[in-house]
């Protein structure tokens, strides 16, 4: 049970992720649905790495048949294959193929980097309390994903030029760079 | 905590601190260079950074930068100073083993405070992890492993993993582990067959001659210089005139033990050159227990031999040698002739071997001729792999019609052929001057 709890906090964090970013599917057309399909895949993928890692390594087989050895390297290549980033990186497609929504995508960010975290501590057998030595990089990150987001839905730069949304970037990017390096850590 | 084997680790880079010793003989310390780079979870954090910046300044919508906005502070704020460098102390319980035997290997990291550290043992081929995970954080952490074949190798290699507290960075270190004797599990022997005639030499084995043994051989009239404890009263006061007990002497013999390796088959560990090696050193220990003098002889490509001795240390010398046979033999084309230093006069051999080369059957003969007492232990258990079908069967049957010709002509020469399975109690033909026979006449 307290190995079954983490993978199912993973499972629901990567679903939460992929539907939060694929909705409304009828907005962004076949390539969100495609971009949504992905990451379920992906997340699908992820919690069976995540069981398999969870389940031990098996014993190593002395002389194994064809169909052995194709089995283990089959399972070699479910624990090589990057089912996290591929989960990320799909949802954050999917967000970009809607139209301009900031609350949206900052809620996605939040859903994002949990999952991540959760991920992470699934595969390495951290214990929960393990997240306190980085609560003070996470703070900084969630208020820089609600500055972002707050800026980006002010209604000037909502409506400024090319130029301006430029400038927008590179001042979020800015300010979050500079918040990291700022830390004491 | 267990390690991410999913991992590729690095190529090994080492600094061996000139093979200082730390107390104890066994300990090496160690110092590996570090190098770091993203983690799994490192990675994923650098993908989503990345995707989002990429897809925020495509579609130019700044909001997408809040994507990335976590994961970078994330990355950023990593810490500042990971160590370039980390001392490893192994420690191995021992470095000489039996086979079955379990080895402790503590394993004290310096230079690693504040990561995490996991430990991850690779066996390589004849050694077992038992407690293969282990983790660490500056202290000792203890892992076992089990030898499984005797041979000198190292029992393989250490793979060790720090992680910084997010475990966004992470660095992973191989190091091989010091090299290890196990030596191989002697057979269970309890049967020390003597030969008819001993050198006078005092040992465990009972003689025909007359001695100072302990075992009962007879009665004889007293006469001068006899010692009065000797005396035999009941059969005094039946004959009527002074009868003394005699008794039996204890003497030594000289044994060697020839271990064919000029062929092998089946699988590692379980192979005839595995159980000759085994029943060989199973053999000696028990005649070295009853105080004999045993030799040792080890036909293959280099053909090497130790002199006979006695106790404890022709034991080590055995032991010794035994694990040094696996290395580098090769066929051996000449019949051999064993020389006298190892071959003493009125010594008796016993051969281990599956008797597959006609070389070695070839020296087998020539003992014979020059009248040494010779026993064969038979250690192939397994048949060659044959084809299927017609061809099969008939290569087959040839084989065991070649191989019925064979035991018998060997029993024809007057040596004893002993079966053994390679696990069961290996059993010496029971009883004195039955397993060595005398002499024989060469073929005319």
């Amino acid at each position: 049970m307290s190995r079954l709890r983490p993978l199912a906090v993973v499972g629901l964090l990567g679903a939460a992720c992929a539907i939060w970013s694929g909705v409304p599917l009828g907005r962004s057309g076949a390539p969100g649905l495609v971009c949504l399909a992905a990451a379920c895949v992906c997340v699908a993928g992820g919690l069976l790495r995540l069981i398999r890692l969870g389940a031990g390594k098996a014993e190593p087989y002395y002389a194994p048949s064809a169909w052995r050895r194709l089995l283990t390297e089959a399972d070699l290549g479910l624990l090589r294959a990057g089912w996290e980033s591929g989960a990320v990186v799909a949802a954050a497609v999917g967000e970009a193929l809607h139209s301009s929504r900031p609350w949206h995508t900052g809620i996605l960010a939040l859903l994002l980097i949990s999952y991540l975290l959760a991920a992470n501590q699934v595969a390495t057998g951290q214990p929960a309390d393990a997240l306190r030595g980085q609560s003070r990089a996470l703070a900084l990150g969630v208020c820089a994903v609600a500055a972002i987001t707050g800026l980006a839905m002010l209604p000037a730069a909502a409506s400024a030029g090319a130029l301006a949304a430029w400038l927008e970037i590179a001042a979020a990017l800015a300010a979050v760079v500079a918040g990291a390096l700022a830390l004491p850590l | 905590m267990p390690i991410d084997e999913t991992a590729v680790a690095a190529p090994v880079s080492l600094t061996n601190l000139g093979g200082r010793h730390w107390g104890r003989e066994n300990d090496r310390e160690l110092r590996l260079a570090l190098s770091w780079a993203p983690s799994r979870h490192g990675r994923s954090l650098l993908n989503l950074v990345l995707a989002s910046l990429a897809l925020a300044v495509v579609t130019r919508r700044p909001e997408l930068v809040a994507l990335a906005a976590p994961g970078l502070v994330l990355l950023g704020t990593r810490s500042r100073r990971r160590p370039s460098t980390l001392d490893v102390q192994l420690s191995p319980s021992t470095t000489r083993v039996y086979e079955g035997e379990q080895v402790a290997l503590a394993v004290s990291l310096g230079g690693a405070d504040d990561y995490a550290v996991g430990l991850l043992l690779h066996p390589s081929t004849g050694s077992r992890a038992v407690e293969g995970y282990g983790s660490a954080a500056s202290v000792d952490a203890e892992l076992r492993f089990e030898a499984t074949l005797w041979g000198r190798r190292s029992p393989g290699t250490l793979e060790v993993a720090l992680w910084d507290s997010a475990r966004v960075f992470e660095c992973h270190r191989s190091l091989p582990l010091p090299v290890m004797v196990c030596y191989p599990r002697p057979a269970p022997c309890r049967t020390v067959p003597a030969l008819g005639r001993l050198a006078n030499r005092s040992g465990d084995h009972r003689s025909r001659s007359v001695g100072d043994g302990s075992e009962f051989s007879g009665v004889r009239e007293y006469v001068v210089g006899d010692r009065q404890r000797s005396i035999n009263w009941p059969a005094t006061t039946r004959r009527g005139r002074l009868q003394v007990n005699t008794f039996a002497a204890e003497r030594s013999q000289d044994l060697v033990l020839i271990v064919d390796a000029t062929s092998d088959m089946g699988e590692l560990g379980s192979s005839p050159v595995d159980y000759s090696v085994r029943g060989a050193v199973g053999v000696a220990q028990a005649y070295l227990d009853a105080r004999d003098r045993v030799g040792l002889v080890l036909l293959g490509g280099q053909v090497s031999w130790l002199a006979p001795g006695t106790g404890k240390r022709q034991v080590q010398r055995i032991l010794e040698m035994c694990t040094a046979a696996r290395t580098g033999w090769v066929q051996s084309e000449a019949i051999l002739r064993l020389p006298r230093a190892v071959l003493p006069p009125g010594a008796a051999v016993v051969a281990f071997s599956p008797l597959l080369e006609v070389t070695f059957l070839e020296t087998l003969r020539d003992l014979r001729q020059r009248g040494v007492p010779v026993v064969v232990v038979d250690v192939l258990t397994v048949d060659p792999p044959w084809a299927d079908g017609r061809i099969g069967r008939l290569a087959k049957r040839l084989h065991r019609a070649e191989r019925e010709a064979l035991l018998f002509t060997l029993r024809q020469l007057g040596i004893t052929i002993v079966s053994w399975d390679g696990r069961s109690e290996l059993a010496l033909p029971a009883g004195p001057r039955r397993s060595f026979t005398g002499p024989v006449q060469a073929d005319r």
